[in-house]
């Protein structure tokens, strides 16, 4: 496994919840419970969640946006977590982030230039000059001409402005770039405008992707594989094409059936669940989806489900898969 | 066919802004039936949230003024409507959901509180009549434990049980139509299913006339029984469900379906290239022109096209369909 | 086009703020009153501080349009050169509270925890005095001179600065781009310089200029009591301390200068109320 780029083992965080001085006992947030995931050079690992799945924080932790409480995060061979100071700086040179929010991404007080040219600068890649040439050909890279260097972000539209945060994320030439939701504020259109420019540059570049996000079908169109997520832990991981014909974990099923299916003659009952996304504070004992399940058995509420390997790259976390 | 609920006819609505006046609407038509989920399907400011907006009246006014057009509803203009009897409207025959529930409910009173404050605006009702109102009504959108959530504060429930809550705020005086801005974008799609769900079952058991504005053709696709697309603050293609997705005549509406990820597995989506122009210097013609691959020289770029009749319930506003070709 | 962004910015700006009635009426009392300081040795027709004992104490008129004080000096000299000093005070004051009370701040906001909950105490402490009664202890201890009254009114007004930028750096620092940097690896000192603090300048412009109205009037407070400007110092809060005295009979003596602090300190508060809704990105497009 020579092609292997970031390996994230056994991954927690949890966040104290209140805890006031006046409020006694601390309550804890599992926002991340023993994530382990591990994604090759120039693939897209996608990982699926709706919201407090904790999705974003696994992002945040591996890009040391948030130290980890416990596990590891080998990226090209590196325990990232433990890194300090110049070495973790080094590594950063190497990951990269865009994020949801076209309008709050970019700092407003900046030129477009200095934005992109940024990365450089804070590593010291390249100074004077260079760095505005340098931002010139990233967003070149990204579809963007050279006016654009001295406006201001909010001088463009979302889509545009979700470009310059790409060039930004790819100035630095990274090996892998974690989206966190790069198109859910954007309109369908130019999603797809997006999207397409996201799967040329790394046909070109070759970075690997963690593509972190709640809509399905984004997911599966530009992913290799995907990682499924409920309450902090990862429930189900599978190579996309297997995951949505033969989706193992009742979650996965559940959500995959509530998405809403732009063709109408394929209606069909999206309410597949009841109920809401709990609050990850005091998960439910046992396994966490069987209070929402509809196909829990009496064991759910009390053991740990186990880990089922299925086949080739698809694991699942859940009791129905226990044939022993 | 009996006359629709609402009919809006030619609405004109614009923005005073600091960088001159943005023409938000420009003569928007359409109309929504009795039981029917009419969809309002448009880009981020297409101008389909101040086309619901402008049903209620609740546009801020200033910067935004109608400039012009009708809203019939049950056959009487809103537009001219005293300020009085829109009031009464409001809420009694006419009700509103929003996509942010946590916004449009008061944090300091509960509940039940709020919800019977809105029966008894609207009608003289004992408060434990009023009570029973609310029960009901919170059964019917499937909410568990209505007397608890009746106690509890807008902040104690999730965001599906707030819009649920909101929905049966929404219902609660039997309105003939509710106005849905996208009630469910902030939603998880496992709870955006219920709310949908239980949207589907109103409209069909009690006749209750939607019109649902969205971004997302797949809601659209699950939920709508006729689809209004908007461009650049003009309607530019109404037609029923099926003939949307299976026949889009419009190359906006085309464009705006092709980019749907999931429908072609892998490999490159369609993208409609551009963006979407400022409604303060919008192109002359047809708005679209600038992004449409079809559009050719002349009458595209002079001539706003009107809306024709290509079918019986399908209607387009694009000069390939306008008699005898381009002009 | 051509410009450089800055200044199409800039440009914006005073755009809208042409259009904004009461900015037009704020900025001409402030151009009125920086022409008159700068114009002083032009405008003014008589030395400031030159006695004329035999012109003692008179009445507006053609010779002295706001009349003499007891030394027989111009008062509509002594007003304008005092335009010169209040002016001075009041910028020099805003800009050292302003700098110290924004590093403050930022500081205090970006790292949180116990670094902002000791600073904000402290700011705490110093706000729960009065704010005049504290200058005036201060001023008093370090003796009276008008550097010192400086430094006080500056002190008092550190901690208005330092908790407006707070709130905002509590905010800016959650902000993906500050993320998007701390991924690059800047460090603290590259975020707070190049992120947090022009993310927090328009709020700190427009409390600058509501609260320059304050610090002259601090300032002047401070002449007043004669812990600030010494005379001869044609200083408006001095001017009207020792006209004071003739208040009953003699109205132009105290009266004059009084007006213009008056005027400014309104048309400072009321350009300041104009900028803040201007300079509000939800008002901007």
């Amino acid at each position: 496994m020579s092609d292997e780029l970031l390996r994230v083992q056994d991954l927690c965080k949890a966040f104290p919840m209140g805890g006031g001085f006046l409020e006694g006992r601390k309550r804890w947030l599992k926002a991340v419970d023993r994530v382990s995931l591990h994604l090759d050079r120039g693939e897209t690992l996608g990982l699926v969640g709706e919201s407090g799945s904790g999705k974003s924080t696994v992002g945040n932790l591996i890009l040391r946006l948030l130290d980890a409480d416990s596990g590891s995060v080998h990226f090209e061979g590196v325990d990232v977590t433990r890194l300090t100071g110049a070495e973790l700086t080094r590594a950063r040179a190497r990951m990269q982030v865009v994020f949801q929010d076209p309008q709050s991404s970019l700092d407003p007080r900046m030129t477009v230039g200095t934005i992109v040219s940024l990365p450089l600068k804070i590593l010291g890649l390249a100074r004077g000059g260079e760095l505005r040439e340098r931002a010139a050909a990233s967003l070149a890279e990204v579809g963007m001409g050279p006016e654009c260097l001295d406006r201001y972000p909010h001088e463009f539209s979302g889509g545009q402005r979700q470009r310059i945060g790409l060039a930004r994320a790819l100035v630095a030439d990274p090996a892998f770039v974690v989206m966190d939701e790069p198109t859910s504020a954007l309109d369908v259109s130019v999603q797809a405008q997006i999207l397409n420019l996201m799967a040329d540059l790394q046909a070109r570049r070759g970075h690997a992707y963690l593509f972190i996000s709640h809509d399905l079908t984004v997911v599966r169109h530009v992913s290799r594989r995907i990682a499924v997520m409920y309450l902090g832990a990862i429930v189900e991981t599978a190579p996309t094409e297997r995951l949505f014909e033969t989706p193992a974990h009742p979650y996965t099923r559940a959500l995959l059936a509530s998405v809403p299916v732009p063709d109408p003659a394929q209606r069909r009952n999206l309410a597949r669940l009841t109920g809401d996304v709990p609050s990850p504070v005091d998960l439910p004992p046992g396994c966490r989806f069987h209070p929402r399940c509809p196909e829990a058995l009496p064991h759910c509420a009390s053991m740990e489900p186990p880990r089922v390997v299925l086949g080739p790259g698809h694991e699942v976390v859940c009791h129905l898969h226990n044939r022993k | 066919m009996n006359a629709p609920l609402l009919d809006i006819r030619d609405l004109s609505v614009s923005f005073d802004t600091y960088q001159g006046r943005a023409r938000v609407l420009e003569k928007a038509s359409l109309t929504v039936n009795q039981g029917e989920i009419m969809g309002l399907v448009g880009e981020s400011g297409c101008g389909k949230s101040v086309l619901s907006r402008s049903v209620l009246r609740i546009i801020p006014t200033p910067p935004g003024s109608i400039d012009g057009g009708q809203i019939l509803f049950e056959g009487r203009d809103l537009l001219r409507l005293p300020q009085g009897e829109m009031r009464r409207l409001r809420g009694e025959r006419i009700s509103m959901i929003f996509q942010e529930p946590m916004n449009s409910l008061n944090p300091v009173f509960t509940v039940g509180n709020q919800m019977r404050e809105v029966v008894r605006a609207h009608r003289s009702a004992s408060r434990a009549e009023a009570t029973d109102a609310c029960l009901e009504m919170l059964d019917a959108v499937r909410l568990p434990e209505p007397r608890s959530v009746l106690r509890a504060f807008p902040h104690e429930l999730s965001g599906g049980m707030r819009q649920r809550v909101m929905i049966a705020m929404a219902l609660i005086c039997n309105p003939a139509l509710l106005l849905a801005d996208e009630p469910t974008t902030a939603l998880d799609v496992t709870v955006q299913g219920q709310i949908l769900a239980i949207l589907a079952e109103l409209a069909g058991r009690q006749g209750l006339s939607i019109l649902f504005v969205t971004h997302d053709m797949g809601v659209v696709a699950q939920l709508c029984h006729r689809v209004a697309v908007m461009y650049a603050g003009q309607v530019v293609e109404i037609a029923d469900v099926g003939s949307i997705f299976a026949r889009p005549a419009h190359p906006y509406t085309q464009g705006l379906i092709a980019s749907i990820p999931g429908r072609v597995s892998s490999g490159e989506l369609y993208a409609i290239p551009g963006s979407v122009p400022s409604p303060i210097e919008p192109p002359p013609g047809c708005r679209f022109r600038p992004r449409c691959p079809h559009a050719k020289g002349g009458g595209c770029s002079d001539v706003a096209p009107e809306m024709v009749r290509v079918a019986p319930d399908h209607s387009v506003a694009c000069h390939l369909f306008t008699s005898g070709g381009l002009p | 086009m051509a410009a450089h962004p800055f200044l199409r910015e800039l440009q914006l700006t005073l755009k809208i703020l042409s259009r904004n009635p009461s900015a037009v009426m704020g900025g001409v009392v402030i151009a009125a009153m920086v022409l008159l300081a700068v114009g002083a040795p032009l405008l003014a027709p008589h030395d400031p501080v030159k006695l004329s004992l035999g012109e003692r104490l008179m009445a507006p008129g053609a010779a002295h349009l706001f009349g003499t004080d007891e030394l027989g000096r111009d008062i509509f000299s002594r007003v304008l050169f005092g335009a010169r000093i209040s002016l001075s005070i009041g910028l020099l004051v805003i800009t050292v509270a302003g700098v110290t009370g924004a590093l403050i701040g930022a500081t205090s906001g970006y790292f949180g925890g116990k670094i902002d909950n000791v600073i904000m105490r402290l700011m705490d402490v110093i706000l729960s005095f009065p704010s005049l009664i504290l200058a005036l202890a201060l001023a008093a201890a370090m003796g009276p001179s008008l550097v010192n009254a400086i430094l006080a009114t500056a002190f008092v007004m550190i901690p208005k600065f330092a908790r407006l930028v707070r709130g905002e750096a509590l905010v800016v620092r959650e902000l993906p781009f500050v993320a998007a940097s701390r991924v690059a690896g800047a460090g603290h000192g590259f975020i707070i310089r190049r992120h947090i603090l022009p993310n927090c300048l328009n709020s700190a412009i427009v409390l600058a200029t509501l609260t320059l109205g304050d610090a002259i009037l601090i300032a002047a407070s401070l002449s007043f009591i004669g812990l600030g400007a010494q005379p001869p110092t044609p200083e408006w809060g001095a001017m009207i301390a020792s006209g004071r005295k003739f208040l009953m009979d003699q109205w132009w003596y105290a009266t004059f200068p009084g007006l213009f602090i008056l005027f400014t300190v309104i048309g400072f508060n009321i350009f300041g109320d104009a900028l803040r809704d201007v300079l509000d990105p939800r008002i901007r497009r």
